[in-house]
Parts: structure tokens; sequence; C-alpha cells
């Protein structure tokens, strides 16, 4: 049987870094995807009249 | 739900999860009893993972209500649009799922050591326990199934009565340890609880804070997944116009 302390120690463990890894995981994807979609809609935005290059 | 909605529920739970959890860390170390000297408590601090354990359990039967009621309505009106917020709430419930097993079994090996039991096998032979490890495969195969099936409303149905079925194991678990005789798992409240495992005022009231704050931590990481999926469906949108 372990000892009180080490049981405490490893369930608090279990309680704290499981949930801190998932909202760092969650937080990290968010980022990600942020930075992906920031760039998509740069890409994909339309000039507006006047900008860009003129017609030959 | 509305981008902005979500935004301003976002905003809240994690105002609520920042202000109820240093609150129940010292609720735990200064006002919760101290166990030790007590000649019938042989792990004094290991008690004090009922502030952690039952509420974390708790959060996940939420989860896993969210799903089952989302997934009803997607059966029922044949309505995408609820699978997103199922899927990301099966996902958080089966997080805390995890951390309820782990801390179980911890409390388990070390509680029920007393009657010479201190092994892994008498802990996953419960049947509480083994009904809630069922239930956390059940929800690892739904989200591994949301992976493996092609089709956005294929996968949604399929998942949906995944999900329906895979929520028996909830009202199956809290049955399991009142109406077996054979449990160790002691009922600390509801109908059927153990009366030698009644809570007094203080720890009861320490408890009920816990569940509120797993509670708030469960809406808040919700609402931050949600917001992934609804980011993933997006860039999903500019990529294949």
């Amino acid at each position: 049987m372990p000892a009180d302390e080490t049981t405490f120690f490893l369930s608090f463990l279990a309680v704290f870094a499981g949930l801190a890894a998932y909202l760092w995981h969650l937080d990290r994807t968010a980022r990600r995807l942020e930075a992906r979609l920031a760039t998509l809609e740069a890409a994909t935005a339309k000039p507006k009249p006047g900008e860009g290059p003129g017609l030959p | 739900m509305r981008e902005a909605t979500l935004a301003a529920w976002r905003r809240g739970s994690l105002w609520a999860t920042l202000a109820t959890w240093p609150v129940l860390l010292y609720l735990v170390w200064f006002v919760a009893p101290d166990w030790s000297g007590l000649a019938d408590v042989s792990a004094p601090l290991t008690r004090k993972v009922l502030f952690f354990h039952p509420a974390s359990a708790w959060a996940a039967f939420a989860a896993y209500f969210v799903v089952f009621a989302l997934s009803i309505a997607v059966l029922n009106e044949r309505d995408v649009k609820y699978d997103a917020p199922a899927r990301a709430a099966a996902e958080v419930g089966f997080w805390f799922n995890t951390v309820a097993l782990a801390t179980g079994t911890l409390w388990g090996i070390q509680e029920w050591s007393d009657s010479g039991n201190a092994s892994l096998a008498t802990v996953y032979s419960e049947p509480k326990v083994l009904v809630v490890v069922v239930l956390w495969f059940t929800f690892a195969a739904y989200l591994l199934l949301r992976r493996l099936v092609d089709g956005e409303e294929r996968r949604a149905r399929l998942s949906a009565a995944f999900g329906v079925l895979g929520f028996l194991g909830v009202p199956l678990s809290f049955a399991t340890s009142r109406l077996l005789s054979t449990s160790l798992h002691p009922d600390i409240a509801g109908p059927g609880a153990n009366p030698d495992a009644a809570v007094g005022a203080t720890v009861g009231s320490v408890l009920a804070f816990s569940a509120v704050a797993f509670l708030a931590l469960f809406i808040h990481l919700w609402l931050a997944r949600l917001r992934i999926a609804r980011l993933a469906d997006r860039i999903e949108a500019l990529e294949t116009a």
C-alpha cells in the first residue's frame, strides 16, 4: 500500500496536471486555428476599388 | 449560439472558473476538517480527494447528459447543428471521466486496502468502478468513431445514436453501488446513500462548492472546445470555397 502522502500527491497531480494539460491543448489548438483563419481570410479578401494592380 | 453570445458566455465562464478555484483550494486546506488522529481513518490526507473525485465524476456525468440531450435533438430534428456542441461536450466529459478514474483508482487502492484488498484488480472489479471504466471506453469509442466516419450527416447520426446509448452508463453507475450489496463504493449523497458514509455540514458545504467549481470549469472547457469547432468550420468553408 502506498503512503498516504504519496496517494494524495498523485491524486492532486491527476486533477491539476490533467486539466491544465487539456486547457493548454485547447489554447494551443485555438491559436493555431486563428492564425490559419487569418492567413486564409487575408488571401481570399477581395481588393477594394482603386487597390491592386491596374489593367494594362 | 451566435459568435458574440458564445464569446460573452466564454468570458463569463472564465471569470467564474478563475473565481471559484482559489476559493475551493482555500476551503479544502483550511476549512474542511483534518481527519488525522481519528482511529477509523487510515489515510487522512488522501481523504481530501473527496473534494475532487466526486465533483470530477459529476462534471463528466453532466457532460455526458449534454451529449445525450443534443444527440436526441440530432436524431429528432434531423439537424446536424447540434452535432458540434455534442462532440465538444463528449470530449470534455471524457477528460473529467479520466480524472475521476485516476483519482478514484488511487483512493480505492489506499482506502480499500484496510480489508486486505490493496490490488488494482480489486479496484477495477468493483461494480461501480467497472461501469465507469466501461463508460470511459464507450466515449473513447465515440470520439474515435467520429474520426473514422465520412460524411457530415452520417457521422452526426451515428455519433448521436452512440451518444444516447453511451449515456445509459451514467444511471447504471448510480444504480450499481446502491443496488448491489457487493459494492465497496460508498454513496455520499442522493437517494440510497450509505448512512455511515453521510457527510457533516462543513464537508457537505465544501463538497457542494467543489461541484460548483467543477461545473464552472466544465462550462468553460466546453465553450472553449466549441470555439475551436467553429474556427475549424470557418477554415473548411474558406478552403472549399
